[in-house]
């Protein structure tokens, strides 16, 4: 044997024992490290259940999938400073992946960026940014503009496609609030005995949104519709319907919380898009964990709502969804 | 690399042993990777059936405790007085007894939640003073209410996870237990009890039991329905799945499903209800992924180790076997050293020394042989010389001259006289180098004969002063004297050869010119070649002449010759001045 086919037989093995040993550490480090994530909600309002579900589904997912997760969230859900540097204060963690749900679609569009530009993985939950499908690596949540379709198309039926209507809507610098109206405002367009009297942002306050609310049955006596578009709206038009049993209004809204559900068992609510909120959470974790084990196959996940009504509210597995174990 | 060839005996060596070392590491890896990773799966499954028998006679007992509280309900007195007859005197009483036993059954045992009593009509008789009833709810849709629709004795019934909703603003989770309460004396139903056990006490113990590491627990019951699931909402939603079908039918108490899930089953003591474990074996998959790496990496550490174990064994075994073939391919070649290196094993050392031996053994017989030829040489000569004794020649020639002077014969006196001149330089003994003189007289004294012999050979014989008293080798100049008369002149029948020694540039040069024959250049060229001794010659020859010369003074030193065909030959011998030889 030649000294030169010896050392190259040393040097082969040598090479591949240094492959077996750094794949070997490789997987060491892998598996004995968690992956840390930050998940920035909207707001950490402790009667908000909606955000509660979220953490619940997100907590979840983290155990899981073995994430070390942190929940962040500004004090109520407009308060856009306080999200934004939440945001840098999470980049500044430098976790593998940040969930947002961002207050404003078009404030978070140049932090959606930062965020990806420091080599964390983003996945956008619930609300998206403007050209959200580039800006992040996943969006989680529901396809807004259908179900408010569908909510449309629900009341429409039930007013027999005539009369005077109202949006109690939360600020439409979100873009879970922005598609909603947008697609209602479609959807009623489509109806010429409908007309739409007015279009209420009132903010992420139950109180504002009662008051609004309470204006509206004065200023519209014929108001025969209303539809609100996410939790705290959807508080406040039903405190101010029990006020006035008298009137009978159809109301549709997204989002409840077992509160508000009586309202439905009252007949005060008509039909609610209730997200599955646990199932958000649960989901932006699962896409962030695969987004930073390169298994993230799609750019979208639908976390999916169902529409509860009087009648079917009983059902077995839409009372666990409209009184969620919390 | 396939064609069949002799190999190197440590090539073979370095193959074998590393395949052969190569072989028992891989099969020991795989032997030790396959048992570690059973024996873990084992273990895995093991401690997972003893965790979730432990959380599985937790429940249990919770669920035995549920019923006893039941049963207690159901014992009481007061509770079947008042239900019995409401409107009787005691009722107020007895309603007041039976409600501060209820109130108090949480304290008791804190995972009950609430306690509800229904009259037979269904109106709430008892409920916890801190909750308020939904007015007008239809509590007939509930599923505890509907579970006890076709039943008309007092069986307690364990009804799966609920929301209660019959409630205002709180609507807990529940699993309940459920009866009928009967008339102890008719038997007809006269109300029913709701014991509510908290679905969030059931979370806490189970949502931390993680077998594992990462794993979960979930219950089913009998009819695949769940009672429990950390991620309800994600079942329910279908987003997750579990394999309830095989977690009830299984008949081990573990099972693997495809997508690396390990399900172990234990059935709740005193229910219906199964708890299932889930393991991911991806953690264990890791583990012997990290295991199967693990042996790779010592497999080539050990691999790298017998490749050069075995290449520096063969070494060791091959190094002295090399020498061997290097001293016996040396000894072929016609060297001779029997001390060539022969260290190594005492195998190949054995093998050294024969070799070694018969070398030395082989040279002494080449040594022997040589001196036997020139014993029989130096035997021969002393036989030679023995034959002519050159006392007796002498004198017998003496003898000769003096009957020659007596008899007045004067030519056989010269010719007796040259005779005993001529063969005293030839016989005489001793050193080999002679002056030119005596060279010079013994040539005299040839050709004085040889004038007797033939009467027109005329010869001179002329030398400087100062070259007569130089040495050199006895018998050059005579055998150049002799080839002259019989080559050159005996054929013609006249002649003559003159003789001339002298200095040129520091040498002695002699020339021994005739003006015979002559020779032909092809003859010339033939001068030196063997041919048969001419006859009646002394035969020395123009041959060993040069042969002697060249010996003496070094090759290309033998005479120099001219010749001219039918004009005569010239021979020139240079003995060099100052030359080894020179001075004896």
């Amino acid at each position: 044997m030649s000294r030169k086919v010896y050392y190259a037989i040393i040097a082969a093995f040598c090479a591949a024992i240094a492959v077996a040993f750094v794949l070997y550490t490789d997987l060491l480090s892998s598996t004995a490290r968690d992956l840390r994530g930050i998940i920035l909600i909207k707001t950490e309002n402790p009667e908000y259940d909606f955000w509660r579900l979220v953490s619940q589904g997100a907590e979840a997912g983290a155990r899981e999938f073995g994430v070390n997760l942190e929940i962040a969230a500004p004090a109520d859900e407009d308060s856009l400073e306080a999200q934004l540097a939440l945001l840098d204060w999470a980049v500044e963690q430098t976790p593998d992946f940040i969930v947002l749900a961002p207050q404003d679609r078009v404030q978070f569009r140049e932090a959606a960026s930062r965020v990806r530009k420091a080599g964390i993985r983003l996945i956008l939950m619930d609300s998206t940014v403007e050209a959200g499908e580039q800006a992040a690596d996943c969006f989680v949540g529901i396809h807004n503009a259908e179900a408010a379709a569908l909510l449309s198309s629900e009341m429409t039926k039930a007013l027999g496609g005539r009369g005077q209507v109202a949006i109690l809507a939360h600020p439409t610098a979100s873009s879970t609030a922005h598609e909603r109206l947008e697609a209602i405002s479609a959807a009623l367009a489509g109806w010429p005995g409908i007309e739409l009297v007015e279009v209420v942002i009132s903010g992420d306050n139950p109180e504002r949104s009662r008051e609004e609310t309470l204006r509206l049955l004065e200023q519209y006596p014929d108001l025969a519709g209303i539809i609100a578009t996410n939790q705290m709206c959807t508080q406040g038009v039903a405190e101010a319907l029990q006020r006035h049993p008298e009137r009978d209004i159809a109301f549709y809204a997204f989002d409840t919380a077992p509160s508000q559900n009586a309202a439905l068992e009252a007949g005060i609510a008509d039909g609610f898009i209730v997200q599955l909120a646990f199932n958000m959470g649960y989901l932006s974790v699962q896409a962030g964990w695969q987004s930073c084990t390169d298994q993230l196959a799609v750019g979208r996940i639908d976390s999916g709502y169902v529409y509860a009504t009087r009648e079917n509210m009983r059902e077995d597995d839409m009372e666990k969804l409209i009184y969620p174990f919390v | 690399m396939f064609v069949r060839r002799s190999r190197r005996f440590s090539t073979l060596m370095i193959a074998l042993f590393s395949v052969f070392i190569l072989s028992i590491v891989l099969v020991m890896s795989l032997f030790g990777y396959e048992f570690s990773y059973r024996r873990l799966t084992e273990r895995t499954v093991e401690d997972n059936t003893a965790i979730l028998a432990e959380a599985a006679d937790n429940l249990g007992r919770y669920i035995v405790n549920i019923k006893a509280v039941s049963a207690l309900i159901d014992r009481d007195r007061d509770i079947r007085s008042y239900l019995e007859n409401p409107d009787g005197e005691n009722a107020g009483v007895q309603r007041a007894r039976f409600s501060a036993f209820l109130n108090y059954l949480p304290q008791i045992e804190p995972a009950i939640v609430s306690v509800f009593i229904f009259d037979s009509s269904g109106h709430v008789v008892y409920a916890p003073s801190t909750l308020q009833l939904k007015p007008g709810y239809d509590i007939t849709g509930d599923a505890w209410y509907e579970a006890l629709a076709g039943d008309r004795t007092s069986q307690p019934h364990l009804i799966g996870t609920t929301v209660r909703t019959m409630t205002r603003n709180e609507n807990p989770w529940v699993i309940s237990v459920a009866r009928n309460i009967l008339n102890s004396r008719t038997g007809e139903i006269i109300g029913r009890q709701l014991v509510e056990l908290d679905y969030g006490v059931i979370d806490q113990i189970l949502s931390d039991i993680s077998p594992g590491g990462n794993g979960y627990v979930f219950i089913l019951d009998e009819d695949e329905r769940m009672i429990y699931h950390p991620q309800l909402q994600l079942i329910n939603f279908g987003i997750k799945h579990e394999n309830t079908r095989a977690a009830l039918e299984a008949e081990d108490a573990a099972f693997l499903e495809q997508d690396g899930k390990l399900y172990n089953m234990v059935p709740i003591p005193d229910t219906t209800y199964t708890l299932v474990g889930v393991t991911y074996l991806a953690a264990l998959e890791s583990l012997s992924r990290q295991m199967i790496l693990l042996y790779l990496l010592l497999a080539l550490v050990m691999g790298l180790l017998a490749f050069i174990g075995s290449v520096e064994l063969a070494r060791y075994i091959s190094r002295p076997l090399a020498r061997l073939e290097s001293a016996a391919n040396a000894f072929a070649a016609g060297g001779l050293d029997p001390a060539f290196d022969g260290r190594g094993t005492v195998e190949t050392e054995n093998v050294a020394a024969a070799l070694s031996a018969m070398i030395e053994r082989i040279t002494e017989l080449m040594q022997q042989a040589v001196r036997d030829q020139e014993q029989i040489r130096v035997s021969e000569i002393r036989a030679l010389q023995a034959q002519i004794n050159p006392h007796f020649l002498y004198n017998t020639l003496d003898s000769i001259v003096w009957m020659a002077e007596a008899d007045g014969s004067e030519n056989i006196k010269r010719m007796a006289v040259a005779l005993a001149a001529y063969f005293r330089t030839v016989l005489s003994s001793g050193s080999d180098l002679i002056t030119l003189r005596e060279e010079l007289e013994h040539a005299e004294s040839y050709m004085t004969i040889q004038k007797m012999r033939y009467e027109n050979l005329d010869y001179t014989i002329e030398a400087d002063e100062e070259v007569l008293g130089m040495y050199l080798p006895k018998l050059l100049v005579q055998p150049l004297v002799e080839n002259a008369i019989y080559h050159g002149i005996r054929s013609r029948g006249s002649g003559r050869i003159d003789v001339r020694a002298g200095l040129e540039g520091g040498d002695l040069v002699i020339t021994v010119a005739d003006n015979g024959r002559g020779m032909r250049p092809q003859e010339l060229r033939d001068v030196y070649k063997e041919r048969p001794p001419v006859p009646g010659s002394g035969g020395i020859g123009l041959r060993n002449v040069r042969e002697r010369m060249e010996l003496y003074y070094g090759p290309g030193r033998g005479p120099e010759i001219e010749s001219v065909f039918r004009v005569g030959t010239t021979v020139r011998l240079r003995i060099p001045g100052n030359g080894d030889a020179a001075a004896p």
